[in-house]
């Protein structure tokens, strides 16, 4: 099998190809790095394109985007508070203090730079993991898959923010918002009023755009100082070599995520922002300044972005293997596959070798070629549509959100849904309400409770099936310590560390 | 090669016969195909295949223009073609038995009249698959253990209301055994549950299964005649259960086509059938194809929404 | 802490937790007619939304008279006229898209909104808009195929 990996390599090299991920990874930054687009609405808009182009150019072009738009989301993310794509919203937390701090620049590089090794670590673990991994995938039944979710879940706890009240009801909203649509179990409708465009559930672009897009771009217009763009627009950088250096430490980092972020990735449906929510809370918790968080700690942003671009090229371990998505955009670009004649399976390794070997080849070239494009073309020029008079841009990126939701699936009910939304998102942000229980809520909520159920079809009502395989035993275990651990460091902790610390 | 010429000659010469001024000029604007599902999906990409052929045969540079209306399980693009001009200018694909599944379960739009029929391309036969690693590799095996203790056996399945749902009530009736769902949302999903050794057997169909040959038992096909993709495994009817179901896929428009338009369609989908880049594309895809037009399509659908109508009256799905 | 501005009047999350219990109230009343199974997590979720509300609720209440709880006030609007305005335009420019077309809408409506919202360079503004609308159309037209909704004079 390794023999035709490089046997599959002058082909990527040749121009067209390579030129099909240049274009990619620029288009995807410029797309992730636009509030309202995401990766997976432009692959969905590019799967019809490709219909008549050569396999490889379309896939490198996918590879390309992908990748670019984990990193693009961080943009806006960093300089406006808006995440760009799902995956962003925890690299928000610390990196729009680090721009209020004027240190946006220095937080877009770590940020690619981190975005780049998740990337690189995950193709790599692709190329030469994918059929062994791809057994992991089918350890994770149903109860298993639940216990994950569970695991994710309790990464709200972290997330409730200064009013834990409000926290909750946050979190509430988002697993209720989770439910709307067919349930598949029963067949049963829940709260779609009779509209066939809800039976599907709500996207999370739909849900992601209007809470937190609407309310900046509301803020824009009416002018409220809080969403300051005088500081985040001056960069105060340095070139990306020199910077390099002193990002070094955050070593560990990049590891504990990338691993997060590639095992997420193979998990069948959980997604990015799983990945960048679990890794940001581990590293928190590994971290010896944890108060610091939130505040403008670069590690925080590193560790998001490191591990949504570690789930990229890993989530094609499903994909590709079982025809079992990892994430959204992995799921949309099966499609991408698909409408080439390749159908997932051990037989496209056998059958295509050229083509899905290729494939990986430019998933490695596309996280590269992010630091090299990345760092020169995102760094300073994003910077400059800061520059732009307040209401303009309030107006742009309204405009742009509409194009983003529209295109999901070509209707305006996506828009007066997004809308909708927006004028919830507004009220929570200005009665303080945090957002990212949100959006924790409305990945795993509806993800938790279908496993659960078919759990306990399949083992026949019975709860202690969902503990029966080790499998399950593990991730329950892993789940006690990584909950409990915390909670009895706070009962044995000596009271004089509580009070220093504050 | 002659039957085939003569079909088509005879096709032909309807068409000649019957055509007025209104053939002469059909198509005379681009003709949209709508699809139900998102781009790259089994009933997308056979839409995709046919455009160009179908583009080629009905001559007068017609144009198809794939449009992908996803939701709701292809019901949203189905009832916008139901809805849409019967002029020959929209068209659309058509997933059976779902479509008329949804006239039952849900408040559907659009019935079993709404439609002109054009063409059925797909027949996608379910297939019982088990795990490689499971001792159950027989059909009698399988019976035995279902039979054994009720809901021992559980099923994964791609949704309810679909064909590998009515196959499993079905297999129900004729192997008199109690089954326990266990709906995944989707094919892929249903299938790597099974892989994982999670449930006892799964129904999928007949593309699904040809890439995983080796992972997985295929204990029968519900097929009248063995297919050709997997030459080597007995028909359910061979093995004593008479069971022939699958997942349908083809082309339908909005109901009071004009007949010179709804002929020059069918023909040019037999044409279609008939050239053998398009089997080969079909078959790079994954796709078994098998060809039903007009009338007899229709007496198709009447067929599966009475299969339909007679599970959700015993055992409705929700 | 500077709240005077809107010290007057209802606590802002008295009026959000009132809100918040009628329409969790109200989507509560559709669980009775589903499976048992499908109704569990909403119920559940909707309950809970309900009981955190009215905590939220007896917590402004509590706090007007202890100094120990708190419940901040959050300023909600800068300004009324500028919000309704806002909202009012964002709606006109939702409704024409689906009317009159995207591309005509947004080359129309992005230059007013930012006008009226405080940007009066009308100069700059004209050339900012050809470019935003020119860029989207580029994009999406010709590279992409993609269609937004029509525009009216070419349906």
């Amino acid at each position: 099998m390794y023999g035709s990996l490089l046997d599959a390599l002058p082909a990527v090299l040749s121009l067209g190809n390579f030129a099909a991920v240049v274009i990619g990874v620029i288009a995807g930054i410029c797309i992730g790095a636009l509030p309202g687009l995401s990766a997976t609405m432009a692959i969905s808009v590019l799967i019809p394109f490709t219909f008549g182009m050569d396999p490889l150019v379309a896939l490198g072009m996918m590879a390309g985007i992908y990748n670019g738009a984990m990193y693009g989301g961080s943009i806006p993310a960093v300089l406006l508070r808006i995440p760009g794509t799902p995956a962003a919203v925890a690299t928000s937390f610390d990196g729009y203090p680090m721009a209020q701090q004027g240190k946006g620049g220095y937080a877009l590089q770590v940020s690619v730079v981190s975005s780049a090794i998740g990337g690189i670590a995950s193709a790599i673990v692709l190329m030469l993991l994918a059929p062994p991994l791809a057994k992991v995938t089918l350890l994770f039944g149903p109860s298993e898959v639940f216990w994950v979710a569970v695991f994710g879940l309790s990464a709200i706890v972290f997330l409730l923010g200064g009013d834990i009240l409000k926290g909750l009801m946050s979190a509430c909203f988002g697993v209720f918002v989770s439910l709307v649509g067919l349930d598949s179990i029963s067949g049963y409708d829940r709260y779609t009023f009779g509209h066939l465009e809800l039976l599907d559930g709500i996207n999370i672009v739909v849900l992601l755009v209007g809470l937190y897009a609407m309310p900046p771009a509301i803020a824009l217009l009416e002018e409220i100082v809080d969403l300051d763009t005088s500081m985040s627009g001056k960069l105060n950088t340095v070139s990306l070599w020199k910077a390099i250096p002193s990002m070094l430490k955050y070593w560990k980092t990049w590891l504990r995520s990338s691993i997060i972020g590639i095992f997420v990735g193979i998990l069948p449906g959980a997604g990015g922002s799983m990945a960048a929510f679990l890794s940001y809370n581990e590293a928190r918790r590994a971290s010896s300044n944890p108060d610091d968080w939130g505040k403008g700690e670069p590690e925080g942003v590193a560790a998001s972005e490191t591990s949504n671009n570690a789930d990229t090229a890993s989530a094609l371990i499903p994909a590709l293997t079982l025809g079992i998505p990892g994430t959204a955009v992995a799921a949309v670009m099966l499609g991408g596959l698909l409408i080439h004649g390749l159908q997932p399976g051990p037989m496209l390794f056998r059958d295509n070798p050229d083509i899905v070997f290729g494939f990986m080849w430019q998933f490695l070239f596309a996280a590269i070629l992010l630091i090299v494009l990345g760092g020169a073309l995102a760094t300073n020029s994003f910077a400059q549509v800061l520059r732009l008079p307040r209401p303009l841009l309030g107006a742009f990126i309204i405009a742009l959100v509409l194009v983003g939701v529209y295109s999901i699936n070509g209707r305006m009910f996506d828009v007066y849904l997004m809308l909708g939304f927006g004028l919830v998102g507004y009220f929570m942000d200005k009665l303080k309400f945090p957002l990212p229980p949100v959006v924790l809520g409305l990945i795993l909520g509806g993800f938790a409770e279908q496993n659960l159920r078919l759990a306990l079809r399949i083992g026949g009502g019975d709860w202690t099936a969902l503990a029966s395989s080790t499998t399950s035993k593990v991730i329950i275990a892993l789940i006690l310590l990584v909950v409990l651990t915390p909670l009895f460091k706070r009962i044995f902790r000596p009271k004089r560390s509580l009070t220093s610390a504050s | 090669m002659t039957a085939r010429i003569s079909t088509i000659a005879a096709a032909l010469c309807l068409a000649s016969v019957t055509s007025t001024q209104a053939f002469a000029d059909y198509p005379e604007k681009k003709i949209d195909l709508i699809v139900g599902y998102a781009a790259g999906g089994g009933t997308d990409v056979m839409a995709r295949t046919v455009a160009p052929f179908l583009e080629e045969h009905l001559g007068n540079d017609a144009t198809v223009v794939v449009k992908n209306m996803p939701g709701a399980s292809g019901q949203i693009g189905v009832t916008a073609v139901a809805q849409a001009e019967p002029d020959g200018h929209t068209i659309g694909t058509y997933n059976l038995p779902g479509m008329m599944a949804r006239t039952l379960d849900r408040d559907a739009d659009y019935d079993a009249d709404s439609f002109t029929y054009l063409a059925n391309v797909v027949d996608d036969p379910n297939v019982i698959v088990t795990p490689k690693s499971s001792d159950i590799d027989t059909m009698d095996k399988l019976v035995a253990t279902a039979q054994e203790r009720e809901g021992a056996v559980t099923v994964s399945m791609s949704s309810l209301g679909g064909d590998d749902h009515f196959f499993l009530i079905r297999l129900s009736e004729v192997t008199d055994a109690e089954y326990t769902i266990v709906p995944f949302s989707g094919s892929a999903p249903a299938r790597s549950a099974l892989m994982g050794g999670h449930v006892t057997m799964g129904i999928i169909n007949l593309s699904e299964v040809v890439n995983f040959r080796d992972e997985l038992n295929v204990l029968g096909i519900a097929t009248e005649e063995r297919s050709e993709l997997l030459e080597d495994v007995p028909t359910f009817t061979e093995e004593g259960y008479d069971i022939v179901n699958g997942s349908l896929r083809g082309f339908i428009a909005p109901a009071g086509l004009p007949d010179e338009v709804e002929s020059s369609l069918i023909t040019a989908f037999e044409k279609t059938y008939e050239d053998p880049e398009f089997r080969e594309a079909m078959l790079k895809s994954g796709n078994p194809v098998k060809l039903t037009t007009g009338n007899d399509f229709e007496a198709l659908n009447a067929e599966q929404l009475e299969l339909a109508e007679r599970v959700w009256e015993t055992s409705p799905w929700k | 802490m500077k709240q005077t501005a809107s010290e007057h009047g209802p606590h802002p999350d008295l009026i959000a937790g009132i809100a918040i219990i009628v329409v969790a109230g109200f989507l509560l009343l559709r669980t009775p007619d589903m499976p048992t199974m499908s109704s569990i997590l909403p119920i559940t979720m909707l309950s809970a939304l309900i009981g955190f509300a009215a905590l939220m609720i007896l917590r402004v209440f509590v706090a007007n008279r202890s100094e120990r709880v708190k419940a901040p006030r959050h300023r909600t609007f800068d300004s009324w006229p500028r919000f309704l305005g806002i909202i009012t335009s964002i709606g006109i420019y939702v409704v024409s898209v689906s009317l009159i077309g995207f591309y005509t809408t947004t080359a129309v409506m992005v230059p007013v909104v930012a006008w009226c919202f405080g940007y009066r360079n009308i100069k700059r503004l004209l050339l900012a808009d050809l470019i935003f609308t020119g860029g989207l159309a580029v994009i999406f037209v010709l590279m992409m195929g993609q269609d937004l909704p029509t525009e009216f004079f070419i349906r």
